[in-house]
């Protein structure tokens, strides 16, 4: 076991719409060690986001309210009953970065890249001079392999491509040195030969800095190839988590199952029909106190239905959880 | 063995001037399709990848004539389409149909999905009643999977999925022969693309259709295509059999995408070789001299800076265009 770097216990958040109310997040508990890559899958409006932009208190509020949870991040308490402790300005941005999967959102399209570089900077490191701070973001733009970097610095984002645009916000995190960076869909918009360089460049700086990366993505290869863990997300909540090896060769719940079974493979075996998972996720806002997986699952028992939500509990031994009716014998043992 | 095929594209050249100021003065061209080749079989699917601007999406705009081509054929049936007066054109355009990857982006907001249907059944000009209409627009939902209440939604109110099975249903409401899959399951979950895939590959069971499928993501292209074109700026660098594209790769671009797939398979991800490319492809704006993969290619040496390769059709099922393609699979073989 590694040190923990990130903790975060019963998460639960909701966005309070008129006439409904979206429950986004509904307990969820994870937690990420020091240099370690933990994978969050899940189809999309399945709460993953929520779950990361609650971790760096960018809920929009109102509409959206944290209702639960502790949250520490390397000894430091971030959320505690859902209230916020710490100072998030010292931890945002510096210790924990986080890129999007369309770095516009989090690139001010209005400023060269090297001024934002400056502000990054200078918001974390009051003592830093401008000329220092565009010295290291030139360093870094260097450094996450972005050619003519002091020339690139004077370009506006939309002057760059998509994958140069991400490999800027890297940069912003390898200048940052954070600790955490949490990567939301980073490579969802790219074509796979830049996505391999953006992921390849991620673990080198992950290598280079001792860093843990959260990433967040519907792509499970990418998962396959990265992750050392992973957690399994359906409707605002963690059905099934373990490492990656686990999840893949031995998955157990019948979402996670589905969802393997509809990617096509690439070995020459594998051209039979694709499984796909019937239906589509439930709506946040329409949720009863049953399994929410239901009425999709194609493993469901006669008794599931009359049966309350199951909870997370470790299968096992080692570490490999699930939330499924079809393991509470086993589990019990 | 071979049938006649139902699509034949001959050396297609699709070139967009760029014009700089008011008065549009040229200052260069945009290859964006410069000679591509390729045919297919009636019922069958042929498969069209590659990064991001090579030119997939241009392809398909010309077969439909939706962007004028600055050369080449296109024959349908044996017909030039390219060649054809408007009115003959007319004519046989509903026989090619396309679908989008964002059917959002192309389904009228302000329309349910029932009328986003029925206006484009009856632009055939046929004379129907509305009870006829109504019941030929059901049968279209049912067949694509929705149910007849769902012709009252509006496209903000259904799915990504459901969007495009709408999509999917507006192009069998022209009884085409021929369907351009423009990347259609690219933007949705592995859960709902399967769903399309499996959906895609009943209807051209059924009806009999012909696709040609363009996408970026090979393992879904190599389930669903028979035969796979990859492409690179504008040019097609090597065509296979769908089932040889991962265990015959014989283009070292062809070799760098597939390596670059990350697969879900746990142990065979971490056993894979990775080839990894620098760079990004390329603008055709300035498009390299010689073979324009040689600034990327791990293999490139003088010759391919000076000349470009011609497409060697040693295996007429499986040509390649290469200089060098028979060395380098000889390396990695031993
Ligand atoms: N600002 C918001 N206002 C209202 N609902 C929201 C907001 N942000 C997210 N949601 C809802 O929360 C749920 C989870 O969303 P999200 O975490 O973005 O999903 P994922 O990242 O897994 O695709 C969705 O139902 C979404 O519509
Ligand atoms: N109408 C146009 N005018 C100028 N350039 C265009 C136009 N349409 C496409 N292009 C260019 O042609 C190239 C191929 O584009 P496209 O066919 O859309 O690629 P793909 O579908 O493979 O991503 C790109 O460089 C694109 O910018
Ligand atoms: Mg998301
Ligand atoms: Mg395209």
């Amino acid at each position: 076991m590694g040190e923990r770097l990130l903790d975060c216990k019963n998460l639960k958040v909701s966005f309070f719409m008129t006439g409904s109310t979206v429950q986004a997040v509904r307990d969820v508990s994870f937690h990420v060690d020091r240099n370690e890559v933990v994978a969050v899958v899940g189809e999309s409006g399945c709460g993953k986001s929520v779950t990361q932009m609650s971790i760096m208190q960018l809920i929009q509020t109102p509409p959206g309210k944290i209702l639960s949870g502790d949250v520490t991040f390397d000894g430091i308490e971030l959320l505690r009953g859902g209230k916020p402790i710490a100072d998030m300005n010292q931890v945002r941005g510096n210790r924990i970065a986080m890129i999007f999967q369309e770095p516009m959102t989090s690139l001010n399209p209005v400023f060269k890249i090297g001024n934002q570089f400056v502000d990054v900077l200078r918001a974390h490191n009051k003592g830093m001079s401008k000329k220092e701070a565009w010295a290291l973001g030139a360093k870094a733009l260097d450094e996450v392999g972005i050619p003519d970097a002091e020339l690139r610095m004077r370009n506006y984002p939309f002057e760059l491509s998509g994958g140069m645009r991400q490999r800027v916000l890297i940069a912003f995190a390898v200048a940052c040195q954070a600790d955490l960076i949490i990567a939301d869909e980073p490579t969802t918009a790219l074509d796979v030969t830049v996505q391999a360089q953006v992921m390849e460049l991620l673990m080198d700086i992950k290598k280079k800095n001792n860093s843990s990366i959260v990433i967040v993505t519907h792509n499970l290869g990418l998962v396959s190839r990265y992750a050392d863990r992973i957690y399994v997300m359906y409707a605002g909540q963690i059905v099934e988590s373990g490492t990656s090896e686990q999840i893949l060769t031995d998955p157990k719940h019948p979402y996670t199952k589905g969802l393997l079974n509809a990617v096509p493979q690439i070995q020459a075996d594998k051209k039979s029909d694709l499984v796909p998972i019937e239906g589509a996720p439930p709506s946040l806002a329409k949720l009863d106190d049953r399994c929410a997986f239901l009425p999709r699952c194609a493993m469901k028992c006669d008794s599931c239905p009359s049966k309350a939500s199951p909870v997370l509990r470790e299968y096992g031994t080692d570490g490999h959880m699930v939330a499924c009716h079809l393991f509470d014998e086993e589990v019990a043992k | 063995m071979k049938n006649d095929p139902i699509i034949k594209v001959e050396n297609l050249k699709v070139h967009f001037g760029l014009t700089k100021g008011i008065a549009k003065k040229r200052i260069g061209t945009v290859k964006a399709v410069d000679g591509v080749s390729f045919s297919v079989e009636r019922g069958k699917t042929i498969g069209i990848v590659g990064e991001s601007g090579c030119g997939k999406t241009t392809t398909g705009k010309a077969i439909l004539r939706m962007v004028s081509s600055s050369g080449g054929k296109v024959y349908f049936h044996n017909q030039d389409v390219l060649a054809m007066k408007r009115k003959e054109h007319d004519k046989i355009k509903r026989k090619i149909q396309m679908i989008f990857q964002d059917p959002y982006g192309s389904l009228d907001p302000r329309q349910s999905a029932f009328s986003i249907i029925k206006e484009v059944l009856v632009a055939d000009g046929k004379k129907r009643t509305s009870e006829e209409i109504t019941k030929e627009v059901n049968e279209l939902l049912v067949m694509v999977g929705l149910s007849e209440e769902m012709g009252e939604r509006f496209p903000h109110e259904l799915s990504g999925g459901q969007r495009q099975r709408i999509g999917i249903a507006r192009a069998l409401a022209c009884h085409p022969e021929v369907i351009i899959c423009d990347e259609p399951v690219s933007a949705l979950d592995v859960s709902i693309q399967a769903q399309i895939i499996n959906l895609l590959e009943k209807l051209q069971r059924e009806l009999g259709l012909t696709y040609i499928f363009v996408a970026h993501d090979l393992a879904v292209v190599r389930h669903i295509a028979d035969y796979v074109c990859i492409m690179y700026l504008g040019n097609i660098v090597e065509m296979m059999d769908s089932d040889e594209m991962f265990t015959k790769p014989l283009h070292p671009y062809t070799k760098a995408l597939i390596s670059a797939i990350p697969v879900v398979d746990y142990h065979l991800e971490k056993t894979r070789k990775r080839i990894e490319l620098e760079g990004e492809i390329p603008s055709p704006i300035n498009r390299p001299t010689g073979c324009p993969f040689h600034p990327r290619c791990p293999y490139a040496k003088d010759k391919c800076a000076k000349e470009a390769p011609v497409m060697d059709t040693t295996d007429p099922n499986h040509p390649v265009c290469c200089f060098y393609y028979k060395d380098l699979n000889k390396e990695t073989s031993n």
